[in-house]
């Protein structure tokens, strides 16, 4: 467990407490400070008395928040070493409706040399997050600046008027995870975020970003840093953004792991002819219906073709039942978005003998949307496909011409990453600037914790074979550094105890140091004792041995380390 | 580490969101009234609501009532102060800020103004969908489409 403390601060006046909420032995990590921003009676300091809730003990509504805002820090801070502590002014207000919370980084640095043994920052002229700077700089890059010790390097709010779970295991049921959505949101403040306004392309003050240094555009080969900070650079970055799947991070530490968190089976379809438009392209894929599959559905596109009544005005709207069955029988029906539910649209041309749907989009953009909506008696796959193609599709069924395809998923390209193995990042056309680039794709599959969408699914584990947010802090300069001596470490930490085995990478993807950090984690936090937390790590690592995870020498370290820990 | 705030100052942010939203308004002078380096210019100017954004979603069934739990319309109202809240919390202030240069190293403060929000969207079926936004124009397009199946 990461050392980890409370700091109280009423709105105007810091009161000073300071509350360890979690104890455990000290370990590596990185110490991460909750300034309690609220005043008495609100947010963290609710007084409503709440039932304790998924191991969060807390028995007020303030404290239960708290707790569980803690502990999403203390996920991210076991994982990230600094010998310089991170601190995070943290808010519950009343926000808007549907407003659930906010963060991000309060300051960035460049150009910062490191104090002795420390790096330093690796780019030059390069912007880096707060924490991460003085993580590499090995001090307060504040307080070098004059600034007070303690100021915050990330600032968020939260909404007091959303009904969040707080619970720290995870089973949130239909609520929203407070501890998955701050988990999130801190990721964005230590790192995981550019500061290109993707609208324009420019650069914060004309200076490319950590970030940008590992965000490649693979049709040009050019990463984003290496474009000119200029307006014809601009130029270029705000063309690039617009570049569906093919814009990706690069970063040595992502790609490594990418194979072990994201699975094969990319939802596309396959237009075989005309030769005028073949070609695959991705697909929004329906929350109703089977799943798409490989080798998929393949067959003749033909309209889908309705009255134009009260139910939709439009002949291709799919809102009224077809009236050419006999056309769509066997074959792939091609119905436009608009007016009715997507269900009453699958399910029209489902009754009419379709084997599968295509509904193309009514507005422009790329990549498509999916499709929502629940109907047990839909029984045929269906996709959303972009406005583009659904129109070359028309113009071609207009003209006479026979337009085949297959939709279904490829199995040889893995969810969210490029054919090149890279892990793609969110780009859309038209571009949402902030929130493009600075997301992992959400085509990914396994989800993942920094894709826009935030899916119910995730876990709370940032690691492989689970995720791949931490391997991208580890890309752009969080490098593991068990003792804290700004060098990064050659062999594995358990808590403090520095080991002699190297680090290496294991068969799930994760470092032999993550894996480390994760037993101690979870044996610290259940133990009663010394003896129990040494008996968890046996029974962790003899399971790991066993699994063939790791080494018998490996194990042997991290019990060896067990049994010193204190 | 803590500095107080001028009492004038967050009246000023007060004064300036007069016309938007009780959660907005509170919002924002929350984050006036937070330490750092958010400027009083910034604060007191307020964020502009858009209008074209609130009539995107005003209407839309996208919003949990508390007091009935139940899946309902968001007002007008309730759009209003949705947009100037993630206006409030995503736009930077206006003009490049001033880099501080000490021995080489630069420092630059970006504000209070988080870069990234999360929002909700209620479905029909009760379920929840959350979203990370940069933007009241992503925020909008995304509880738009909302719900899903019927658009």
């Amino acid at each position: 467990m990461p050392r980890l403390r409370a700091h109280h601060l009423g709105a105007a006046v810091l009161a000073g407490a300071v509350t360890l909420l979690f104890t455990a032995p000290a370990s590596a990590g990185a110490r991460i400070h909750i300034i309690n921003n609220n005043a008495p009676g609100i947010g963290f300091n609710d007084p409503t008395p709440a039932a304790p809730v998924g191991g969060n003990p807390g028995t007020t509504k303030g404290e239960q928040r708290l707790i569980a805002f803690q502990y999403a820090a203390s996920l991210w801070g076991l994982m990230l070493d600094s010998n310089v502590d991170i601190y995070v002014r943290a808010q519950f207000v009343p926000l808007g409706a549907n407003v659930l919370g906010s963060a991000g980084a309060t300051f960035i640095y460049r150009n910062f040399t490191g104090e002795p043994g420390f790096p330093g920052a690796e780019y030059p002229a390069t912007w880096y997050h707060s924490a991460l700077a003085d993580k590499r700089a090995g001090t307060d890059m504040r307080q070098v600046f004059g600034g007070p010790a303690g100021d915050p390097d990330i600032n968020a709010n939260f909404s007091s008027n959303f009904d969040f779970y707080l619970g720290l295991d995870g089973n949130h049921g239909a609520q929203v995870d407070l501890v998955t959505v701050v988990l999130h949101e801190l990721g964005h403040g230590l790192g995981f975020a550019n500061f290109v306004n993707e609208v324009t392309g420019s650069n914060q003050s004309g200076g490319t970003d950590i970030y940008s240094q590992f965000t490649l555009d693979t049709t040009t080969g050019t990463r984003w840093a290496e474009i000119v900070p200029d307006a014809s650079g601009n130029a270029l970055r705000a063309a690039s953004a617009l570049r569906v799947d093919k814009i990706v991070w690069n970063g040595a530490t992502v790609t490594a792991a990418v194979p072990h968190v994201l699975s094969f089976g990319r939802p596309e379809i396959n237009v075989y002819s005309p030769a005028a438009i073949a070609g695959s392209a991705r697909v929004g894929t329906a929350s109703f219906g089977p799943a798409l599959g490989s080798p998929g559905v393949s067959g003749d596109v033909v309209m889908g073709l309705d009255p134009a009544d009260a139910s939709g005005p439009s002949t291709t709207d799919a809102c009224s039942p077809l009236t050419n069955a006999a056309a769509v029988a066997g074959r792939i029906a091609l119905v436009d978005r608009g007016t009715c539910a997507f269900v009453i649209k699958v399910k029209n041309a489902q009754d009419a003998g379709a084997i599968a749907v295509l509904v193309a989009d009514n507005v422009a953009g790329d990549p498509p949307a999916g499709l929502g909506g629940t109907d047990p008696t839909i029984t045929i796959p269906s996709v959303r496909i972009a406005q583009a193609l659904g129109a070359a599709m028309k113009a071609q069924l207009a003209a006479a011409e026979t337009v085949a395809a297959n939709i279904g998923i490829d199995l040889t390209q893995l969810a969210g990453a490029d054919p090149s193995g890279f892990a793609q990042l969110y780009a859309t056309n038209p571009v949402q600037s902030g929130s493009s680039i600075s997301h992992y794709d959400n085509i990914a599959f396994r989800n993942l914790l920094m894709e826009p969408a935030i899916n119910s699914d995730l876990t709370h584990e940032l690691i492989p074979p689970y995720d791949l947010s931490l391997a991208l802090m580890r890309d752009i300069g969080w490098f593991v550094d068990g003792n804290l001596d700004g060098t990064p470490d050659e062999t594995f930490t358990f808590g403090t105890c520095t080991t002699n085995q190297p680090n290496t990478t294991l068969s799930n993807g994760a470092t032999l140091d993550d894996m480390a950090r994760v037993w101690y984690r979870d044996c610290a936090a259940g133990a009663r004792n010394h003896g129990a937390f040494v008996s968890c790590v046996a029974h962790a690592t003899n399971a790991a041995v066993a699994s063939g995870l790791i080494t018998g020498a490996q194990k042997g370290a991290v019990q060896r380390c067990a049994a010193r820990t204190r | 580490m803590q500095q107080s705030v001028p009492r004038s100052l967050a009246a000023r942010a007060r004064r300036a969101l007069g016309t938007l939203g009780f959660g907005a308004a509170l919002a924002l002078v929350a984050l006036v009234m937070a330490p750092g380096p958010v400027s009083a210019q910034d604060a007191a100017s307020g964020p502009r609501v858009r209008e074209d954004l609130v009539a995107k979603i005003a209407g839309k069934r996208i919003h949990k009532d508390r007091a009935t739990g139940q899946v309902r319309a968001i007002t007008v109202e309730e759009a209003r102060d949705l947009i100037a809240t993630i206006t409030a919390l995503t736009s930077r202030p206006a003009g490049e800020p001033a880099a501080a240069v000490t021995g080489g190293a630069e420092m630059m403060a970006i504000g209070d103004h988080a870069d990234h929000v999360v929002i909700s969207r209620y479905n029909p079926d009760g379920s929840v969908s959350v979203r990370c936004v940069a933007s009241a124009d992503e925020a909008a397009d995304f509880l738009a489409e909302e719900p899903l199946e019927v658009m």
